[in-house]
């Protein structure tokens, strides 16, 4: 699979901590992305992790008359997750590090 | 409150995915759309641009398979019916130049249907256009009878050609073989398959009509390939409802 983007990596997060259905989701990715992503997004977006196999689609059921459809991240899913994790992770590792010795030339002090 | 959301908003998708998630997106735009209804408008030209996008993915592969089947038809027509020696060079020039640019037309255009990997196919595709500027060059220096068509640029085409197409299928090779067995064992093959497939597929694209039938290959495969992700959709459609 390739790089996962933020707002996948922000649904397998959320689908990580527990199963949840599609509505619910964009209110859990909100603050994760720092943005309300808009509803055809997100779902496509678990459409996509679903045929990349890094989730899977749980049981529907009905609430007040609207289909709500829930997902739960796989075994697959949480490998892909905890890999991004260890990438996203070395980025900051790596620019806290930048920012503990700064170069030695100012710009713009 | 709740609003209804309008169904034209699921117009673009495609009739599969439409069947299989209509009814959940439909009522995800509609928990939205009672909630933040401020945001209505916004949430319906969003799903209205990724239905179109989801459209244009599927339908885009079959439009480039057709256009290239189309000019790939023509440029064979062109070449039956005017090889006279009078019309020579104009008959070469679609053999060795419309034909590769065809094949590589038809290999990026599989490439995109079946999420292949770019690079290795990609080399390989300018490898082909490679080849085939090699004999044109070749063919060109004969009429000029120029050292009968081996002159350094031809050989430094032929070469390049070799080493690209060699290169991109060791490549392809490795993919494969890196799974399944020990790194001295995908190497090697890997090494001695590309060599093959490099020194077999220069001098086959020296022959009339080569690239064609290739384009054509890379087309049927095209078509094959997208019609077992079409199936796998159905499968998981089925699954779903």
């Amino acid at each position: 699979m390739k790089n996962l983007t933020p707002l996948q990596f922000a649904l397998l997060t959320s689908l990580a901590d527990a199963p949840s259905h599609g509505y619910a989701l964009i209110a859990a990715v909100e603050p994760l992305l720092g943005r309300r992503p808009g509803v055809a997004t997100v779902y496509t977006a678990l459409d996509y992790l679903a045929g990349a196999g890094c989730i899977v689609q749980a049981q529907d059921e009905v609430v007040d008359g609207r289909l709500r459809r829930h997902f739960a991240i796989t075994a697959p899913g949480k490998a892909v997750l905890a890999a991004e994790a260890q990438v996203l992770a070395r980025r900051v590792e790596r620019a806290q590090r930048a920012l503990r010795h700064p170069s030695p030339v100012a710009v713009g002090a | 409150m709740s609003r209804r959301v309008p169904s034209k908003v699921l117009r673009l998708f495609p009739r599969a995915w439409r069947a299989a998630h209509g009814r959940v997106l439909m009522d995800m735009l509609e928990d939205s759309a009672a909630e933040h209804p401020e945001l209505a408008k916004r949430e319906y030209r969003g799903a209205i641009r990724a239905g179109l996008a989801l459209t244009s993915k599927r339908v885009a592969p079959y439009s480039f398979a057709l256009g290239a089947l189309v000019s790939v038809t023509v440029a064979i027509v062109i070449v039956v019916t005017s090889f006279t020696a009078q019309n020579a060079p104009a008959v070469q020039a679609l053999m060795f130049g419309a034909g590769p640019l065809l094949s590589y037309l038809a290999i990026v255009t599989t490439l995109r249907a079946t999420r292949a990997s770019w690079p290795p196919v990609l080399i390989g595709a300018i490898g082909m256009v490679t080849a085939c500027a090699a004999h044109m060059t070749w063919y060109a220096e004969l009429e000029t009878d120029s050292a009968a068509g081996t002159s350094v640029t031809w050989l430094a085409l032929v070469l390049s050609a070799v080493l690209l197409i060699a290169g991109a299928a060791g490549a392809l090779i490795w993919r494969q073989a890196a799974r399944g067995i020990p790194t001295l064992a995908a190497v090697s093959l890997s090494t001695l398959g590309g060599a093959v497939a490099g020194g077999i597929t220069v001098p086959v694209l020296a022959l009339p009509g080569a690239a064609l039938v290739l384009a054509l290959a890379a087309l049927v495969i095209v078509v094959i390939r997208h019609r077992i992700e079409h199936q796998n959709l159905k499968q998981r459609t089925a699954t779903t409802s």
